[in-house]
């Protein structure tokens, strides 16, 4: 089982009241200035605290109303698709274009329900050239083709 | 005549062979990309947002804007074919479109939206034309006071407006607001919320919202979901409509264009409630309204043309006040801010060339999509089987460099990472992350005015209350959110969004 069962009004209530929560503590730091010459503070503050009240609110509702509606999470997808943009990152600057791309087909292929090796293959050899070809070569991004030192 | 003049002006400006070669680029690309299923407007914009960085201002804003309307039509012909709408607005079309291919007038379907689209597409442009440089005009005057007032009633607007419940609109407003201010404060120079990392002093980038948000959560949604996909039939049929049928649907096309001409210029949802208030209304002017949902021409002309009506006046809070007034014209207000041009109502008379080149390039963009794409059918629906895992793949690359190019670094990809899983918790807890990003991009705008307006007011709130115009856009913006949250209206608003 890679799924998880919530009640979406609590979460997103939580997760109202946790962000704002972290934007009202951070904003702490700077200067609040007065209603007249606001600092840098003043207005994440206020906006911080609206957040985690209309965080509460939902909270609340979730708690007092019976038809909540419950969230499906798949995890599969997100782990292998943001995976596959991180080994993107990381891999882009050691050992450039080709072989980067190459490996973020192969992650990504993994978080599609099926998968032959031969496609995979096929489609990361010709995405990586493609992008090669297109990027680097005709529309000039200046990123590493292939891995340094080579 | 000031009409005739201005619009030769614009057509001086974009029938250039390079502004028509982008504005062809940016109706393919655009066809390319929301033909797609499942993958909307605001995603196939933001994967392409990139590529427009390099042009110059007019010639990127043409671009983008014909990947607007390549993307949006683009959608249809998935909506018409397969059922599957790229985004909410093309929902209506797999009512009687997709019941007009089961029977066989696949093409007559495609045909009649594309030309409904053309001739609303006008009729928007003109409209743009004639009312956008008086509200200019008006605008010109404002002080940071009434700038403020003016994009807290379109923000309010929007979320009223727009799909989700309120609640979680207005929380995913704030924090929209809270991400806005993430970089130097323009006035003392401290970096807020940074966390040390210099990549974030220069504010986080809009591509990255945008792209986490809907482009990458795209493929994550879709990815759920099994893959069915099912051309209703492997023959298009014929693409012209005979004469009759034209003639049949002309009036429908002719109200669609109206009721969506007025209704794109509200913030919020415009489109996407053009497109159904368009259906209400031809299945009530109907003869027969139980031949909606059957395949009635009508019911997939009507929406079609209202919907691209409000495509174009959703340009005019845009180009007049600066304020955007959806996901997509966020876009658009990101691509002008990155050429430094600031949107608001000294667009028309400080560059009067970019402004009406981009109103005739839209209508130059609509002719293209029924002149050139409608021809190039048959690629559009073979490219429509492409099986979901060799798309996917190839969609996440290209956001992985597009993220790149933007400023040449990775951070931005480690960040639109952090916006995907942000994003797919936002999809599944039902929270419409619209309004995010239009308070994303107006932000850092509303936070310089209120303060502005703080100083001349002498930090008095009342102060503001005591200008007239401040006073009532404040009152609607209260009286929106009121009405927003009593029982009656929002039954309304559930019924008018039931079907997305």
């Amino acid at each position: 089982m890679n799924r998880i069962i919530v009640n979406t009004d609590f979460l997103s209530g939580a997760l109202f009241v946790l962000l704002g929560g972290g934007f009202v503590l951070i904003s702490r730091n700077y200067d609040l200035g007065t209603a007249v010459q606001m600092g840098p503070g003043y207005f994440p503050l206020v906006l911080g605290c609206c957040a985690v009240l209309i965080g509460l609110a939902l909270i609340v509702k979730a708690i007092f109303a019976s038809d909540g509606e419950h969230a499906h999470f798949h995890l599969r997808p997100g782990f292998f698709v943001l995976g596959a943009m991180v080994v993107f990152a990381l891999a882009l600057r050691p050992l450039g274009l080709i072989v980067a791309a190459a490996l973020t087909i192969l992650v990504a292929s993994f978080a599609g329900s099926e998968r032959r090796w031969w496609e995979i293959a096929l489609l990361a050899a010709g995405l990586s050239i493609f992008g090669a070809l297109v990027f680097v070569e005709a529309l000039g991004v200046p990123m590493p083709i292939w891995p340094r030192g080579l | 005549m000031d009409f005739v003049s201005n619009i030769a002006l614009g057509l001086a400006v974009a029938v250039t062979p390079w502004n028509i070669l982008y504005c062809f680029a940016g109706v393919t690309l655009g066809t390319l990309i929301g033909i797609l299923p499942g993958i909307g407007p605001l995603a196939t914009m933001a994967m392409l947002l990139p590529a427009t960085y390099a042009l110059d201002p007019t010639s990127a804003l043409i671009m983008l804007a014909g990947i607007y309307y390549g993307a949006q039509y683009g959608g249809s012909t998935s909506a018409i074919l397969l059922r599957l709408p790229g985004e909410s607005s093309a929902v209506v079309a797999t009512l009687d479109g997709y019941a007009m291919a089961q029977k066989g007038q696949a093409g007559v379907a495609l045909a009649i939206a594309a030309i409904g689209s053309l001739i609303a597409g006008t009729f928007g442009t003109l409209v743009l034309a004639a009312f956008a440089p008086a509200l200019a005009n008006f605008a010109i005057s404002f002080g940071a006071a009434e700038y403020f007032a003016l994009m807290v009633v379109g923000l309010v607007a929007a979320i009223v407006l727009s799909s989700g419940p309120i609640l979680k609109s207005f929380g995913m407003l704030i924090l929209g607001l809270l991400f806005g201010l993430v970089g130097a404060d323009i006035n003392s120079g401290i970096d807020r919320f940074t966390f040390g990392v210099p990549q974030l002093s220069g504010g986080i980038s809009f591509v990255v919202v945008a792209l986490g948000l809907f482009g990458i959560t795209e493929i994550l949604g879709n990815l759920e979901r099994s893959e069915t996909r099912r051309l209703v039939s492997a023959r298009i049929g014929r693409l012209l409509p005979r004469l009759a049928e034209l003639r049949s649907v002309m009036p429908a096309i002719l109200r669609g264009s109206g009721l969506g001409s007025l209704l794109g210029i509200l913030p919020g949802g415009g489109v996407t409630m053009a497109a159904f208030a368009s259906y209400t209304m031809e299945k009530r002017v109907a003869a027969q309204p139980e031949r909606f949902g059957q395949g009635a021409p009508e019911g997939l002309a009507g929406p079609e043309s209202a919907n691209n009506a409000a495509a174009q006046t959703s340009f005019i809070p845009l180009l007049t006040l600066g304020i955007p007034s959806n996901g997509v014209m966020a876009m658009m207000m990101s691509a002008m801010l990155i050429h430094n041009i600031q949107p608001g109502p000294q667009i028309i008379s400080g560059t009067p060339d970019l402004f009406w080149g981009l109103v005739v390039s839209m209508w130059i963009g609509n002719l293209m999509l029924v002149i050139l794409n409608l021809p190039m059918i048959g690629i559009w629906v073979r490219l429509l089987l492409v099986p979901y895992r060799f798309l996917f793949p190839a969609i996440l690359l290209f956001c992985c460099i597009g993220l790149y190019s933007v400023q040449n670094d990775v951070t931005d990809i480690y960040l639109a990472v952090i916006c995907a899983a942000l994003g797919y918790v936002f999809l599944k807890l039902r929270c419409d992350p619209v309004p995010l990003l239009l308070a994303f991009i107006i932000g850092p705008m509303l936070e310089e005015n209120l303060r502005r307006a703080m100083l001349l007011a002498r930090g008095d709130f009342g102060m503001l209350l005591t200008r007239p115009l401040t006073a009532s856009l404040l009152a609607l913006a209260l009286i929106l959110l009121v009405m927003a949250v009593l029982p009656k209206i929002r039954r309304t608003r559930k019924v008018a969004f039931q079907e997305e």
